[in-house]
């Protein structure tokens, strides 16, 4: 941009001439925020003629007549033609340009011009990042940028999201990116052990973000070498500047509710007349006479379900009618008995400023989200520090640091009793939420409202009511991220900077059952606690060289890097608590169990890149990069990474000068190799593990040793083209392919080895795909602006070797050559049988002992096959993002889109048992269940305690998890200028957005963002949310 | 300038230096190396108590033991309200991916991947000759006793077809990228727990300590015993019963109320669980429990409950505390009455005490006794049949008589003295199926009805899918491939 900046007021230079009539127009150039822009051009259209404007923004023009349009730019703001009117007063109000901030690219160990940078990145500015009513960044990244997935399955508060970067290339080894926060490497994932789900992402205030850079090639990431192999996310966090000192004050309130509805259950009522129903027919079909098959029909479904909310035994008549004078005297809606209304409370505050010598930044945060769910909060107290100071004329020092406490309430998850969730969706509407007397009557608690009921027969001793009242799952984190900086300028060219940093990150956690219901009643109660302590020291020396020798340009970049990872965890558990209510462990009468562990891991590195270009026309990139680490033998420990990649600027030669229009075109490709270490830090040794049996020391067998284990690489091409053209479009499109090797898998071995599995490099994973980008200024008027911008990715994962030709993987996958990595591997569905309405699946048949290659149907899912059946992965996903601004308001409108890819839907297939489950919770599809021979359905005859086994997996509750989901609006208005003098302000903005506000999926009745295998489990349910804030600068 | 370059530059590579090979030396804090796990006295006896670790996991002896009850008959499982637990096992609907067959199979194999581990490494340990032999005994009787566990549970009984396939029989470690060995014949495997019995019976120190967890020669024999019954070699099953039961006498009757988890001693051999196993619900003694504290989802069908004269101590074992029962509050082992709970009869025989300290009898001298009187019947000498089975019967029931039965009214007697002494401790099923009896369940409790005839496949388990998708040994004749 800024080149491009430069050629057209060079070839302004030559195209103009001055007029000497002229008058004068004078103004303010601001930002959307109402400062000042400072150097911002105003240049007469199709002339050289230009002033720039001053500090404070404004400028005076000398214009002669005739003038028609009056350009505007500014470096970081989209251009502006104003028509020139008969007054003498134009205000401007430039619009960020994305485009235009993008000019610097952050990099591994460094930054680049945009236009000298050949490799494959994409940014993510502080606006779309900030604002957005989610706990940690990353979950605002969905839809922004080609070759990212971001997939968060639970509307947990400060629940972990799935990123991916181009495609999955890693089985056993992490496949999370690397982060890396001001240049910083940190740690990521989830430290808990007994809540829910905890983001250690979590802990950084989204607000103190500038940008976020996505590192996705060889050139761009490579250089981080072992730690690169799933990509980099870069995020620099805002900076002071010199000048003025700016305040910024942020606040906003949210309200959340679940995002997508979930299947239809049955009332209690008709859950209750569905299985009499059941009971009636069979009676019927027994040879009883009416009335008799009404009074079975009703003491069968009495004692079967052990409930009955009527005020009456024989609540139903042979009419299937309620008798006289029966009535129904509850019927407990228990998805609405768990759910909160969500509510976030946001506030910020930063001061950033600074002179010629020092600049600062500093911010405090207070972020407040409470779950849509009980017992399910988060809130978050962030402080930041950024430093930095020019000590000397050849030393600069600086530090950044980042401090931050988050406090998450979350309730009891996946497949347990506990989980309120899973509780809701399972239990019918038949069971009273609150205890009762002998005339069905809640019994009240003399400590106000009732006694819960914790008696049903599906779940037994749990109530999620009264337990998210009783029990705690809570985890206090303390994050700290120091680093301090040293760099020396020897001269112009050659300098060092010396960088060390901690990462320290401190959770409490603790999980009390009560003594009375549920998990602790067994053992009076039983408190855990959990300490786990995760330090990461990371040191890192660079020497930079940069020289221009006539059109030759080179950057010579030379180092060292070491990191120590340092996890210890404390973990002790008591029983027996004297009363309900006190849950430390001072007080448990039983010390059940001590636990401590440490692990270690180390990785030391050498480092160096070239980058060259000649004329700023052709680049030429490579480095080489060493690392050791300790996860790996010693014959094994060392892995060299490497990168080579170029770039053509076509449009800076010659024979395209003449294209006015062009203002970029750039080709540039890639290659290099990457490596993963992330498994656990001992996986290659046989280990025999010591602890306690008895009372007395004991040790066992507990891991299989394989000497043989080695880096898992991947070896990574990237071939791209930029374009921009007519100050207004810019594409970028790429093909990318990603060879992971050697990939490090936990295999399934014999169980005669005494193991289930053994670490080893198993697999050859081939990702790859295209990726688009198109973005463009569609209008761009004094008081009206459209920017529009659309992504697309395209993915195909391949397996392209295996150890064994089939490894399946858990119960639903399987790993085979020539599929992709998340293939479904699960029986068929044939259907239900028309005659019995029994449920049918596909066996391959056997004749005499060899498969014809056909498929039979089987009423036995047992003896059903498993066939591949599609991939989770979708096809292509991608984002449609338009911000529009009209004078004073300004809209924005972000959209994700994923096509393709098959999940499951767990919770249909449990809501489908047919009565297998007395007192299970069924759908409102039972209602289309087989009745008579001949019926054509999908749904199963209903039958007492059968054993069709329908609610197990088969592509019956396999669908297409295609969806659009409407990520952000946010509409803001601007204070106008004559409204902030009077308050003594400098810019406001007041703003209302909307989260998640809308989903068009493919299948309906689940939320089809799921794990990236494509499988819920009963998580709680993503929100959306209503949010109104303002903004204000001082 | 240039000294400070210098200066810098010096760091630089002190920094370096420092980053030598010693830096990316890391070592596990809670674990040694395999290598290092025999190589002391003390690491010695250390692994060899945590053979008996293996044992308590649950997914092993506890899982085990609550199967053969619940497919026996006596016993059944609430249909609702357990989590589905042994549901599955109950409804005898096991497959290759169904049921708790490959949790069996892998602990099984587990146990025997660290005995082998022990029997590979010890004749080279820095150990006394004596003691390397009596350690090697109890390695290869934990072997034993895990290859009797998972040969009863994945091949038909010996006395059914002895040339049926058996179970891969390593003596040695097995390397997971070795070809798995063949399946061979139950007799095979049989000889092979012999032979590992046999040894054992020999050099284990006869000094060790009763009732300690630790096996004893007592508890050797006692295997032997439950062997050769399993091989209807009934001089030595009765042979070796008598030895194992030696020292360790039936108790008084009223002890067969204090709840069972507590060792007596009548007690040949415990397994010992403390608070700090940490077992959680999944302990035989929360299956049975009549209160609301434990799954407490097992019960008693009514046929089985009339099995036991009134006048029989035993059938207090079904008495429950009726307070306790309604509300919750009161003594546990507090005997009112008999009380029908959902699907059949309330089991107060174990105590689910709330530390979940809870010890289980792996072997009491009761069962010898039992063996002795199956064995001496079966050899047509009935009065020592009679003789051994009053034994049991005379401590249980006030007044009771010598039994004049003899043949077969004598066999069916000694079965079910087996039923009323020995439920609730895993032997039911395989009682059935070794005496090649068909198993009716048809009493009106039972929600899932079975008949199963001797030689059925369901009597036994498939083997686990994730076995043979790795190492393709073949499956039992019935089961899906």
């Amino acid at each position: 941009m800024r080149t491009t900046f430069l050629l057209f007021s060079c070839l302004l230079l030559f195209l103009g001439h001055l007029n000497a009539q002229s008058k004068a127009i004078s103004g303010t150039v601001s930002d959307i925020n109402g400062d000042p822009v400072v150097n911002a051009s105003v240049v007469i259209k199709g002339t050289s003629t230009g002033v720039l404007t001053g500090i404070d923004g404004t400028y005076t023009i000398q214009v002669p007549p005739g003038t028609s349009e009056l350009v505007f730019s500014a470096v970081g703001f989209v251009t502006q033609d104003i028509t020139v009117g008969n007054s003498n007063n134009i205000d401007v109000i430039l619009i960020t340009d994305e485009k235009g901030l993008d000019e610097i690219v952050v990099t591994a160990y460094g930054t680049q011009k945009r236009s000298d940078f050949t490799g494959s990145a994409a940014t993510v500015r502080a606006e779309v990042l900030e604002n957005r009513p989610v706990t940690s960044f990353e979950k605002a990244l969905q839809g922004q940028a080609s070759g990212i997935t971001v997939q968060s399955a639970s509307g947990q508060p400060g629940a972990q999201s799935t990123v991916r970067i181009r495609g999955v290339g890693s089985l056993t080894a992490s496949n999370a990116p690397l982060y890396v926060l001001d240049g910083v490497p940190i740690t990521t994932g989830d430290l808990t052990q007994a809540t829910e789900t905890a983001d250690i992402l979590s802990t950084l205030d989204p607000r103190d973000i500038e940008s976020v850079t996505i590192l996705k090639d060889a050139t761009a990431a490579g250089l981080y070498g072992s730690r690169a192999a799933n990509g980099v996310v870069v995020i620099t966090t805002k900076k002071g500047k010199s000048g003025k000192s700016l305040i910024n004050f942020v606040a906003n309130q949210g309200f959340s509710s679940i995002a997508v509805d979930r299947h239809k259950l049955l009332t209690g009522e008709q859950y209750y007349k569905y299985w009499w129903d059941g009971y009636y027919k069979n009676a019927l079909a027994s040879g009883a006479s009416p009335d008799d098959a009404a009074t079975q029909a009703n003491a069968a479904t009495n004692t079967s379900l052990q409930a009955n909310p009527y005020n009456s035994d024989e609540p139903y008549n042979a009419n299937g009618t309620l008798n006289t004078g029966v009535e129904l005297l509850y019927d407990t809606d228990w998805r609405s008995a768990i759910l909160n209304q969500g509510r976030t409370q946001d506030f910020s505050i930063s001061v950033a400023g600074g002179n010629d010598k020092t600049r600062f930044y500093l911010s405090g945060g207070y972020f407040n989200q409470k779950g849509i769910v009980l017992a399910s909060d988060f809130k978050r107290y962030a402080v930041k520090i950024n430093l930095e100071n020019n000590t000397t004329r050849f030393l600069k020092v600086g530090v950044n640091t980042t401090l931050s406490l988050t406090d998450q309430n979350t309730p009891a998850g996946a497949g347990g009793a506990a989980n309120p969730v899973r509780f809701s969706e399972i239990v019918s509407g038949v069971y009273p939420l609150h205890q009762l007397d002998a005339d069905k009557q809640p019994v009240p608690d003399p400590a106000g409202g009732y006694i819960y009921n914790y008696r049903t027969p599906v779940v037994f001793d749990y109530n999620p009511v009264g337990l998210a009242r009783k029990n705690r799952y809570t985890v206090q984190t303390v994050r700290g991220i120091l680093s301090g900086f040293a760099e020396v300028s020897f001269s112009k060219d050659l300098s060092f900077r010396s960088t060390g940093s901690v990462d320290y990150v401190d959770l409490a956690e603790t999980r009390y059952f009560n003594p009375i219901n549920g998990d602790g009643s067994g053992v009076k109660g039983r408190t855990n606690k959990f300490r786990p302590r995760d330090l990461t020291l990371t040191i890192t020396n660079l020497l930079t060289y940069n020289k221009q020798l006539g059109e030759h340009a080179i950057n010579i970049l030379a180092g060292q890097e070491a990191v120590k990872f340092e996890y210890q965890n404390i973990y002790a558990n008591g029983t027996g608590f004297p009363f309900d209510g006190i849950s430390e462990l001072s007080a448990a009468s039983t010390p059940v169990e001590v636990y401590s562990n440490t692990t270690e891991k180390r990785i030391s590195s050498l480092l160096s890149r070239v980058n060259y270009n000649y004329a700023e026309r052709y680049y030429l990139t490579g480095s080489v990069r060493r690392d050791g680490s300790s996860v790996f033998g010693e014959d094994k420990r060392y892995g060299v990474f490497w990168t080579v990649g170029g770039g053509w600027r076509i449009g800076r030669e010659r024979f395209l000068a003449d294209a006015l229009w062009l203002d970029e075109l750039k080709l540039k490709a890639s290659y290099g190799i990457s490596g993963n270490d992330n498994i656990s830090r001992y996986a290659r040794l046989g280990l025999y593990s010591v602890y306690s049996y008895n009372g007395l020391p004991a040790t066992s067998y507990s891991q299989l040793a394989n000497s043989n284990l080695q880096w898992e690489t991947n070896r990574v091409t990237d071939i791209g083209v930029e374009i921009s053209f007519l100050q207004r479009f810019r594409a970028e499109f790429g093909y990318f392919s990603r060879l992971s090797k050697d990939v490090l898998f936990d295999q399934p071995t014999s169980f005669l080895t005494g193991f289930s599995t053994i670490t080893t490099n198993l697999a050859t994973i081939h990702n790859s795909g295209f990726e688009g980008m198109i973005e463009a200024t569609v209008i761009n008027k004094r008081n009206f602006n459209w920017t529009s911008s659309l992504n697309v990715t395209t993915t195909q994962n391949v397996i392209k070797h295996l150890n064994d030709s089939v490894v399946l993987n858990g119960s639903t996958h399987v790993f085979k050559i020539g599929k992709d990595r998340y293939q479904w591997y699960i029986r068929e569905w044939a259907g239900v049988d028309p005659e019995d309405g029994s449920p049918t699946w596909y066996e391959d048949e056997i004749v005499s002992g060899q498969p014809t290659g056909k498929k039979i149907p089987t009423k036995n899912w047992n003896n059903a096959t498993r066939y591949e059946n599609g991939s989770a992965l979708p096809r292509f996903y991608g984002g449609f993002n338009n911000t529009f601004s009209y004078k004073s308001f300004d809209l924005s409108i972000l959209t994700f889109f994923s096509v393709g890819g098959k999940i499951y839907d767990a919770g249909q297939a449990q809501l489908l048992h047919m009565g297998a489950n007395r007192g299970q919770q069924l759908t409102a599809d039972v209602y289309r269940a087989w009745q008579k021979p001949g019926d054509i359905t999908d749904v199963p005859r209903f039958q007492d305690r059968n054993t069709f086994l329908f609610q197990n997996t088969s592509t019956r509750f396999l669908y297409d998890g295609s969806y659009a989901r409407l990520k952000n609006v946010a509409l803001g208005y601007r204070l106008p200028k004559t409204v902030l003098e009077r308050i003594n302000v400098t810019s406001a903005r007041i703003y209302v957005s909307g989260e998640n506000m809308a989903t068009w999926a493919k299948h309906k009745g689940m939320d089809p963002e799921v794990a990236i295998s494509g499988l819920p489990n009963n998580q709680i349910p993503i929100i959306k949310t209503f949010t109104i804030g303002i903004n204000v600068g001082l | 300038m240039k000294n400070s370059t210098y200066y810098i530059i010096v760091v630089l590579f002190a920094v370096l230096a420092g980053c030598s090979k010693d830096f990316l030396e890391t070592k596990p804090h809670n674990s040694i190396s395999e290598s290092d796990a025999f190589n002391s006295p003390d690491k010695v006896d250390v692994a060899l108590n945590g053979l008996y670790d293996l044992i308590t996991n649950t997914n092993f002896n506890t899982h085990i033991s609550l199967t053969s009850d619940i497919k026996g008959g006596d016993i059944l499982v609430v249909s609702t309200g357990n989590y589905g637990r042994f549901v599955t096992e109950y409804q005898y609907i096991q497959a290759p991916t169904v049921g708790y067959g490959e949790d069996f199979w892998n602990n099984g194999y587990k146990i025997i991947a660290n005995a082998n581990n022990a029997i590979t490494q010890l004749p080279a340990a820095p150990i006394e000759d004596s003691k390397r032999s009596d350690y090697l005994a109890e390695a290869r009787a934990i072997r034993a006793y895990a290859y009797l566990h998972l040969v009863r549970l994945f091949s038909q009984p010996y006395a059914v077809d002895r040339t049926s396939p058996g179970i891969p029989v390593l003596d040695r470690v097995f390397k997971y990228d070795e070809e798995a060995p063949s399946r061979g014949t139950v007799e095979q495997v049989y000889t092979f727990i012999l032979d590992d019995l046999l040894y054992a019976h020999d050099n284990i120190s006869p000094s060790r300590a009763n009732n300690a967890g630790r096996l004893t020669i007592n508890a050797v024999d006692a295997l032997l015993a439950r062997v050769y019954l399993d091989m209807e070699n009934w001089e030595k099953a009765s042979e070796f019963a008598k030895l194992a039961r030696t020292g360790y006498p039936l108790v008084a009757p009223e002890k067969l109320l204090d709840g069972f988890v507590d060792p007596t001693d009548e007690w040949v051999w415990t397994l010992v669980y403390r608070s700090d196993d940490n077992t959680g619900y999944l302990q035989i003694a929360s299956f049975f429990c009549p209160y609301d504290i434990g799954y407490s989802t097992f019960r008693a069908t009514e046929s089985f409950l009339n099995l036991f004269a009134e006048d029989d101590i035993r059938r207090k074992q079904f008495y429950v505390n009726e307070n306790k029962v309604a509300t919750g509050a009161g003594d546990f082992l507090q005997r009112d009455g008999i009380i029908f709970s959902r699907d059949g009869y309330l089991i107060n025989k174990f105590y689910f005490r709330s530390d979940w300290a809870l010890d289980v009898p792996l072997i009491r001298s009761a069962e010898m006794y039992l063996i002795e009187a199956e064995a001496e019947a079966e050899l047509d000498n009935d009065d020592l049949a009679q003789t051994a089975l009053f034994e049991v019967q005379k401590r249980a029931i006030t007044g009771a008589v010598k039994s004049t039965n003899t043949g077969d009214a004598l066999k069916l007697e000694i079965r079910d003295e087996r039923r009323k002494e020995l439920f609730g401790e895993g032997f039911r099923l395989y009682d059935i199926t070794r005496r090649k009896e068909t198993l009716v369940r048809d009493e009106a409790e039972h929600w899932a009805p079975i008949v199963l005839a001797p030689g059925d496949h369901r009597n036994i388990l498939p083997i686990p899918q994730k076995e043979r998708d790795v190492s393709g040994i073949p499956q039992n004749a019935g089961y899906p491939n």
